[in-house]
């Protein structure tokens, strides 16, 4: 009885998901424990990528599924997608699990339409009750909501997870087993002409992946939200902010967090002149300390707040500024 | 000429309103409003945009109770030519996968003939992006998601070149792909309030079709709680785990900045808070 845990991958540079994948391979290590299943890996069409992951000693054994009439490097989603139908019908797992990556978003919910088996997406937590059902977490309506899903008397049952995309292996194995696998395309009138890698200046401070994020709301002027953005690029830290403040223009979308935005997991969170909206916590509050810099000391965020800082936040910005661009 | 099939979905303008009444443990709507995704936005200004370049004509279809009636309206407001409300009871408790099934089967049972069928990125209740692989997977065409821009599309020869954009990946990949297909918009860093921009019709009569599982005719253990795999066994409300906020009194703003750039810097050092 086995969990598979998919692995992804850059289909353009084969880069692995390697954080994504420890993180899996860690959580369903613990269920695997408690049921006694194996867990194994799955390698979609990539034998550099199948080589990176038996290298990184994170599973017993790694499936490794070629499509045959489909070029490494190459990437369809329902060829992906029926590729992983097959290992699936030929080794009936469990579970299955993929990181909720966008690309793993895209294929695994083809999967289990094809099975005819349920999928949950987006999990934070996955769990063994004390019938030994599998319970997955799933954060819903802004993170407002946790809904405990079950999928009983399916195999597999699928999840996507969310994962810090630093995470490493807490039990690496002694050597890995590579299991080659071959699934014949069938002709899916699909053709994958090109990838790009878009350049992006702000790529280092994107909050989704930061450890430590700095936000900035309503109550920070418009100069100095311009000085944290210089804060966070000195210090490699994530940069968030409140729907006022990208409706204003202030910074562009991809910083914005909460409801409309990103949800962020990072473990700090610097909240500078945010009032603590639900439509914007929900995009932060798992962090693991939460940091309030706010005039208003009733502003809803200190219950949020592990420290609430009652001071002007366009001060306190402006001499964290001072002190990191001044290298002190 | 291009058959586009539109699908949308109701969801409540700020989600993050909902709670679950503690009591019943049951998740309290009662005086919530719905409104129009807010991603499906992108997802109807890529239809007008297809129809007023190839020609054509766009159908919405929503699987909703009665009430989204009018948010189908709406869309036909902003310029889609008709809608299909998917409603009844039988529907009731469809997780994504019973939920994508009414959907491809009213597809392929009422629109019949299709080309392209679009959807936004996810819906914002739920953030599931399950309807649309689910639905290709039933009409048993080709998909992909996050598309920015149709390229070109050969109408004659029914082929669509397509970009797209992985979020995580910084990546754009172009596809080219035979039609129909089905593809999920990405939910682009700004979208125009187009039901502000283009309102084209205002006659509504007998533009949205009330279709139900008298003339679907859909299996029982297909649909509904039935056709759903998943189960929510408990729902709670998310509880911020019982904090002591502690109130810093610092006397100025430079202590202040002081102090939390230790704190980032120790935890970037240590990896702990």
């Amino acid at each position: 009885m086995t969990i598979l845990v998919y692995v992804d991958y850059i289909p353009d540079t084969r880069e692995v998901k390697l954080g994504e994948t420890c993180w899996l391979a860690n959580v369903a290590e613990k269920i695997a424990e408690k049921l006694g299943y194996e867990v194994w890996g799955l390698v979609v069409n990539s034998a550099t990528v199948t080589l990176r992951i038996q290298e990184a000693k994170i599973f017993r054994r790694v499936i490794h599924v070629r499509i045959r009439g489909a070029a490494e490097g190459t990437y369809v989603p329902p060829l992906f997608a029926e590729a992983i139908v097959e290992i699936c019908r030929k080794y009936n797992p469990e579970v299955l699990l993929f990181p909720a990556t966008y690309r793993c978003r895209e294929i695994a919910p083809f999967v289990a339409a094809r099975l005819e088996t349920g999928i949950v997406a987006d999990i934070s937590e996955i769990y063994v009750d004390d019938k030994g059902e599998i319970v997955s977490v799933k954060p819903s309506f802004g993170e407002n909501i946790l809904a405990h899903i079950t999928i009983p008397g399916k195999k597999p049952k699928i999840f996507t997870m969310r994962c810090p995309a630093r995470a490493t292996v807490q039990k690496r194995v002694e050597s890995c087993e590579v299991v080659n696998e071959e699934f014949i395309a069938r002709a899916v009138g699909m053709r994958y002409v090109k990838s790009t890698r878009i350049e992006d200046p702000d790529a280092d401070i994107l909050p989704e992946k930061a450890d430590i994020i700095i936000g900035v709301g309503a109550g920070v002027r418009p100069d100095v939200i311009e000085l944290a953005r210089s804060v966070a690029k000195k210090l490699k830290i994530g940069l968030g902010a409140t729907k006022r403040v990208t409706d204003r223009g202030l910074l562009p979308y991809k910083f914005l967090l909460g409801d409309s935005g990103k949800i962020a997991r990072p473990r700090v969170y610097v909240a500078f002149g945010i009032s603590g909206a639900p439509q914007h916590m929900s995009g932060v509050k798992s962090s693991e300390v939460i940091i309030a810099v706010n005039i208003d000391e009733n502003a809803p965020i200190r219950n949020y707040a592990d420290y609430f800082i009652k001071q002007d936040a366009n001060e306190v910005l402006r001499k964290l500024a001072e002190l990191v661009l001044s290298g002190l | 000429m291009l058959k586009i099939v539109l699908l949308v979905k109701t969801v409540v303008p700020i989600v993050s309103t909902v709670k679950v009444d503690e009591k019943t443990g049951s998740l309290v709507r009662e005086g919530v409003p719905t409104t129009l995704n807010p991603w499906d936005y992108a997802a109807i200004e890529l239809a007008l945009e297809l129809r007023r370049s190839y020609g054509g004509h766009i159908t919405a279809i929503s699987m909703a109770p009665p009430f989204a009636k009018e948010v189908l309206e709406d869309i036909i407001g902003m310029g889609v030519d008709d809608a299909i409300l998917v409603s009844d009871r039988a529907f009731a408790g469809s997780d994504t996968l019973a939920t994508s099934y009414v959907l491809a089967e009213t597809i392929r049972k009422v629109v019949k003939e299709f080309d392209i069928v679009i959807t936004g990125q996810e819906a914002a209740d739920s953030v599931t992006s399950h309807v649309p692989a689910q639905v290709a997977a039933f009409l048993n065409v080709p998909y992909i998601y996050y598309v920015t821009n149709v390229k070109h599309c050969n109408v004659v020869d029914k082929v669509i070149k397509l970009e797209r954009f992985v979020e995580d990946e910084g990546r754009a990949e172009e596809f080219e792909v035979d039609l129909p297909v089905v593809i999920s918009v990405y939910r682009r860093q700004t979208y125009l309030p187009i039901s502000v921009l283009r309102k084209i019709s205002a006659r509504l009569e007998g533009k949205v079709k009330i279709v139900s599982n008298k003339e679907l005719q859909l299996d029982p253990s297909k649909i509904g709680l039935a056709g759903s795999p998943t189960r929510v066994s408990k729902i709670e409300n998310f509880k911020i785990a019982s904090k002591s906020t502690q109130f810093l009194d610092f006397k100025t703003p430079d202590e202040a900045a002081r102090w939390i750039l230790d704190l980032i810097r120790k935890y970037a050092q240590t990896g702990k808070p």
